[in-house]
């Protein structure tokens, strides 16, 4: 028994190679987070391709798209929607925001006051959100791809540590390489394929294969070498924030779904060990900032002995 | 953090067996005391009741202080303060609330097991008594432990080897005081005098009086004369006790008669309460022993001091075959062992009858034969009273008695008769355990017979085998079990069994392995003494050798086993076992297993690395994913095959 | 102690008697408290220092170090205890190598001074399994701890620090609060507070993101050099413990604007190590 997704997994990161180009990793990356239906953090300088990526990842999964650019003038109202008063049947009417859409790019999410922030994220807890006491569902999938800016830059509300609990993956993008710059100057712009490009899935594919991902096998060795990350992670505490049950629960489940990516139905300690840094990067750096958060998931992946 | 006392199970049951062991030595009240109190900590524990504060326990174990020493008028001997222990450890218990009160009450019962073996040394006290003791040392262990039970036989295994050495190897010490000290009291035990019902009352006790080893030596019961006292002053029916003077007399015991051939040896275990007579075999020429003094009296008797608590073993050895008495050297009958008591008018008739009829004394010897085997005398215990001068009564009237009537009488007429005679009080017979080979000797044994001189030497007569040869053939023991209806029948019959009881019943087979293993422990525990020390040392350093290799072997091997149970849980699997082989050979060529590297990308760097055996090492990968990752069940055959096919990759590359 | 005069008291016991039950007694006991104490003993020994380290520790002030120990044996090590040496409080814990063979203890521990202190022995002893004998090793750190100063001083913020923002680019109003000494005048409601006769103050959107600026000349009234040093020290505790942002100049120190537990460390990690040269 083999998901039809998986099979048309390397189909699908070879179509996108061509937009997103020298990314397959963080393609694959954040293929796996949106697949397990989790949210992702990209931290990132401006112009580095993040809203192509989002952009590919939505054409070729199908996916209503739509993009929300944080401002510091941002009100909850503005992404969840408001009431509005029909005088003329005298009722109120429920006008969705932006966020009503299956996959949300949120742009420099920490440039938002904290309030329309702990909006977006209780949204993205809930699958739901409440406008004056009625709770209005949001799609199915709902994904949030958030970027936000790195610490340092002035005028940025960092998100507390318990909220950066949310996201499933972070990752950071780089700089293009130096060819992909060069063919880019020369006018080789890969986005003008964008348009072109053709959903590969559709969404009732996407819901079986999660339903597959639920089957995926974790065996005792693998659980325990989960269980074994998360108390190493609680022993040094001077090297990130302890791992919550809830981060491991999130390395399952990402390894889950790369597993059955791959077109295995059960997990190899590898699978935990793939996903391993963009799953717990932010949470181990909190307000450290995401670089260090990294190293320390990197040192960390290191110092556990995976169980024989 | 309070504890409670009956959540101690290991504690409280020690001590309960603790408290019962000691107060069958100690006043009757103590156990009440004791009693109560624990009845009040359950209550107090269970019910809610309300307790007692500190300040009137203390009140209580000075008032209890006080209460045992104006009774005893001491404290610091056995009984006393085996009682002020007991009810300072009842008292303890009432105020049981931490750690610290915990130990208190571990010490106290330490203690007070060690004191109940100097009242008793025997196997049924010392069995629950160590019960109790490692109960209390196991209580010491914090429930909460891990691995307590472990930690526990751990701790035995390894201390069990010291205690043994400490055991042979410690000197011992032998201080002047030692087994001076003893309670004033004697229990009821064997009757030095011939008096009118005191062996009937005896012989309804089937209590232990002594076990004897007789080695190779094979008796009969009805040949086992055990001497214990020498009676000498004759009133008629009623022999006096009396102790004979001491032996000043250095005898010159011919030299060959320590031979083996000779004499023989044998060694007799003797419970407390037998007022230090010690018991011998007719013809004893020595008695000895590692833990008394002996005192040796005229007529071969022999005791050391009168009271003790405990068993105690000594060693004789008397002359065989039975003629080699004569040789042993002897002072001549006493004017005190010719004195005539006096007898009533029918027996100083029957006397003078005698006296003038025949002159010879092995004539007049015999017409006594006749005499006690012709008239029709009944043997019983109980034959009625009578009063200290009615030898005509009995030899005339009633004629019913036991040994001691026979005896008395039989030594009384032959004293008059002229013939020197004295009574013998002891034990005869005993019960064979077959399964240890030593004779039992109980209180239902007690005999009594006559040492007539004649021929220049003493010479046993036992009246009692005329009358009834079958008390003699039978052993006390058996005898009296019988109903009195069925003693009185067949007393004569030498060889009368009870129908269809030849064979052992199981329930006697069993009481008899008892008696034994109770034996062989109070033997072995007695025996071992400062000299016996030695003796072993000096014996055994030959093969000491052998000893230490054994012992430290077993040591070993019980720790091994040990650590193998406490690992069962991490025990690794083969499959472990061989894939830590495989990753070992790996790192030996240069292939580093990595921190933190995943068990299935070290082997594939493997397959890249040794491309030759690659076959295996993907076949072993496949493996190891279907029964870690998939967590199939693997035969232990399927890795014994891997294993195979590894050993083969290996010689290949050799 | 007691236990030891017990045995003594069999051993004489069976000596008096010459009894061989009671000498048994005695060497079983003996020989169990001899294995005991080797086990007590090796719960004590296959224990190793890995190192000590601390969080944030204030001068004058109870704080938590962490000492972190090895078991490097196969040895279950239980009720096991740590201490400062002469300090009566300890820690309980224990190690069980087959789940990990390291095992990190929370000590507390109230240095007087700031800046690297040396901390004192730490003890290391169990009375495991029985609670009778003990065994004990003690431990010295060869690093020091950085010590941070002493938090006393006035609550209160300096007047006048949140000044240099503007409130008014600051957002929408929210709600009015109760003045405070340290507000500034320019946040006073006046309107509001006339009708209601209360101090109000206006509170806005985002005003959690006011950052404090403390000085060191903000300290200047205050003539005791360790004085100065601990009013900046509550000051920025204070400032984390609000979830503010913060800065802390001194003369030749800047540290820039920040949060959180890294930023708190720099400054009172400066104003630990600072000398009277450093402010002159």
């Amino acid at each position: 028994m083999s998901s039809s997704l998986s099979t048309s997994f390397e189909a699908l990161i070879a179509e996108a190679s061509k937009v997103v180009v020298d990314k397959e990793r963080e393609l694959r990356m954040a293929l796996t987070c949106v697949l397990s239906g989790g949210h992702l953090l990209i931290e990132d300088v401006p112009g580095v391709g993040k809203t192509t990526l989002v952009q590919t990842l939505g054409h070729l999964l199908g996916l209503d798209t739509r993009r929300i650019q944080f401002t510091i003038d941002l009100l909850p109202a503005d992404i969840i929607g408001t009431q509005v008063f029909h005088p003329n049947e005298n009722k109120f009417e429920f006008h969705p925001g932006p966020l009503f859409s299956q996959l949300v790019m949120t742009d420099e999410l920490n440039r938002a006051s904290p309030r329309t922030q702990s909006a977006l994220l209780q949204a993205m807890e809930e699958g739901e959100v409440s406008v004056d006491g009625k709770t209005w569902p949001l799609p199915k999938p709902f994904v949030v791809i958030a970027t936000q800016n790195p610490h340092q830059q002035l005028g940025t509300f960092p998100l507390p540590e318990s909220q950066l609990d949310r996201f499933l993956m972070s990752l950071d993008l780089d700089y293009a390489s130096k060819e992909t710059e060069v063919k880019l100057f020369r006018g080789e712009d890969p986005r003008r394929l964008l348009g072109k490009l053709k959903p590969l899935v559709s969404v009732s594919e996407i819901f079986e294969f999660q339903n597959q991902v639920e089957k995926v096998m974790v065996s005792e060795v693998v659980a325990n070498y989960v269980g074994q990350l998360l108390r190493n992670s609680r022993e040094s505490s001077d090297e990130g924030l302890p791992l919550s049950t809830r981060a491991g629960l999130s390395l399952i489940k990402a390894a889950k779904t790369w597993a059955l990516l791959e077109g295995r139905e059960h997990l190899r300690p590898e699978d935990v060990q793939e996903i391993f840094v963009p799953v717990v990067a932010h949470r181990l750096g909190g307000n450290h900032g995401l670089k260090k958060g990294k190293q320390w998931a990197e040192k960390l992946k290191v110092q556990t002995e995976v169980p024989l | 953090m309070n504890r409670k006392f009956y959540d101690q199970p290991s504690l409280y049951l020690s001590l309960i067996v603790t408290l019962a062991l000691a107060a069958v030595e100690v006043p009757f009240w103590i156990s009440i005391f004791c009693s109560l109190l624990f009845l009040w900590k359950w209550l107090v524990e269970k019910m809610n009741f309300g307790g007692v504060s500190r300040f009137w326990t203390s009140l209580l174990s000075v008032v209890l202080f006080v209460v045992i020493y104006i009774q005893r008028g001491e404290i610091l001997a056995q009984i006393p303060s085996m009682t002020l222990l007991m009810g300072l450890a009842a008292l303890k218990v009432m105020d049981y609330q931490n750690q610290r009160d915990h130990k208190f009450l571990v010490l106290f019962g330490f203690v007070l097991v060690a004191l109940k073996s100097i009242f008793s040394v025997d196997l049924y006290a010392f069995v629950p008594g160590l019960l109790a003791f490692f109960g209390f040392w196991i209580s010491l262990y914090p429930q909460k432990t891990k691995g307590r039970w472990l930690l526990i036989s751990r701790t035995a295994v390894l201390a069990f080897p010291l205690l043994g050495l400490l055991f042979f190897a410690f000197p011992r010490i032998v201080v002047p005081w030692a087994m001076k000290r003893g309670a004033p009291t004697a229990t009821m035990g064997f009757s030095g005098e011939v008096a009118p019902g005191s062996i009937s009352r005896l012989a309804q006790n089937n209590q232990l009086v002594f076990r004897a080893q007789l080695f190779d030596r094979v008796e009969t019961a009805s040949s086992l004369y055990w001497r214990g006292n020498v009676l000498t002053r004759s009133y008629g029916l009623y022999w006096p006790f009396s102790t004979p003077a001491n032996s000043r007399v250095t005898e010159n015991l011919p030299a060959d008669l320590l031979n083996p051939k000779q004499s023989f040896e044998y060694e007799v275990i003797l419970e407390p309460g037998s007022k230090g007579f010690l018991f011998t075999l007719d013809g004893a020429i020595s008695v000895s022993s590692t833990m008394f003094a002996v005192e040796k009296f005229r007529h071969q008797v022999y005791r050391t001091q009168p009271f003790f608590r405990k068993s105690q073993s000594y060693r004789a050895r008397s002359v065989f075959p039975l003629e080699n008495v004569r040789r042993i050297p002897h002072v001549l009958p006493t004017k005190q062992e010719t004195a005539v008591g006096s007898l009533g008018p029918k027996s100083d008739e029957w006397v003078k009858d005698i006296r003038n009829r025949f002159a010879d004394s092995k004539d007049r010897l015999r017409q006594l034969e006749t005499f006690f085997s012709q008239k029709d005398f009944v043997y019983t215990l109980s034959p009625g009273v009578y009063l200290k001068n009615d030898l005509d009564e009995f030899l005339f009237e009633r004629r019913k008695g036991f040994c001691e009537h026979f005896a008395g009488a039989y030594a009384s007429l032959a004293r008059a008769l002229g013939i020197p005679s004295r009574v013998v009080v002891g034990y005869q017979g005993g019960r064979f355990n077959l399964v240890g080979n030593f004779w039992a000797v109980t209180q239902r044994d007690a005999h009594a017979w006559v040492e007539v001189y004649v021929d220049g030497h003493w010479q046993r007569v036992d009246p009692t085998e005329w009358v009834a040869p079958l008390r003699l053939s039978m052993g006390g023991q058996d005898f009296f079990s019988l109903p009195l209806q069925e003693q009185m029948q067949w007393a004569r019959l030498k060889s009368w069994r009870r129908p269809g009881e030849s064979d052992l019943t199981v329930l006697q087979a069993l009481d008899l392995w008892m008696e034994n293993v109770n034996y062989l422990w109070t033997s072995f525990i007695l025996d071992f003494s400062a000299s016996d020390q030695r003796e072993l040392w000096e014996e055994g350093l030959k093969t000491i050798g052998l000893f230490v290799l054994i012992g430290v072997l077993s040591v070993v091997f019980a720790l091994n086993l040990l650590r193998q149970i406490s690992r069962r849980r991490f025990r690794k699997s083969e499959m472990d076992l061989l894939t830590q082989k495989i990753f070992q050979w790996g790192a030996n060529r240069g292939v580093a297993y990595l921190p933190g590297q995943a068990p299935l990308s070290y082997l594939r760097e493997l397959e890249r690395g040794f491309s030759s055996q690659k076959e295996f090492f993907q076949k072993f990968s496949d493996f190891y994913e279907r029964v870690k990752y998939l967590e199939e069940e693997c035969s232990k055959a399927q890795v014994k095959g891997l294993l195979r096919e590894w050993k083969q990759v290996q010689s290949k590359e050799s | 102690m007691v236990f030891g005069l017990v045995v003594l008291v069999l051993l004489l016991m069976a000596i008096g008697y010459n009894n061989n039950l009671i000498y048994i007694y005695t060497f079983s006991l003996a020989s169990a408290s001899f294995v005991t104490m080797y086990f007590t003993n090796r719960n004590v020994e296959v224990l190793n220092f890995q190192s000590l380290s601390s969080e944030t520790l204030f001068a004058g002030e109870e704080g938590e170090v962490k000492v972190r120990l090895q078991n490097s044996s196969s040895w279950r090590v239980q009720d096991a205890h740590l201490n400062f040496e002469k300090s009566k409080s300890f820690s309980k814990f224990e190690v069980d190598p087959q789940e990990s063979p390291f095992q990190t203890v929370t000590l507390y521990w109230g240095p007087q001074e700031r800046g690297y202190v040396e901390p004192p022995k730490v003890v290391l002893s169990s009375d495991f399994p029985i609670q009778i004998f003990r065994s004990w090793k003690v431990f010295r750190s060869k690093d020091p701890l950085l010590v941070f100063p002493r938090r006393v001083g006035e609550w209160e913020y300096p007047m006048g620090l949140q000044d240099r923002e503007v409130m008014n680019q600051m957002g929408l109003f929210r709600d009015h609060r109760e003045y405070q000494s340290t507000d500034s005048p320019q946040k006073m409601d006046w309107k509001a507070s006339a009708k209601t006769q209360q101090l109000l103050v206006k509170n806005f959107e985002g005003e959690e993101e006011q950052s404090l600026n403390f000085e060191w000349r903000h300290t200047k009234d205050l003539l005791d050099f360790e004085k100065r040093i601990s009013q900046l020290s509550l000051w920025v505790d204070r400032a984390e413990k609000e979830g503010r942002r913060y800065s802390l100049t001194t003369p030749h120190f800047k540290s820039g604007e920040g949060q959180g537990a890294h930023h708190m460390k720099k400054c009172l990690g400066h104003l630990a190590l600072l000398s009277l040269e450093d402010v002159q």
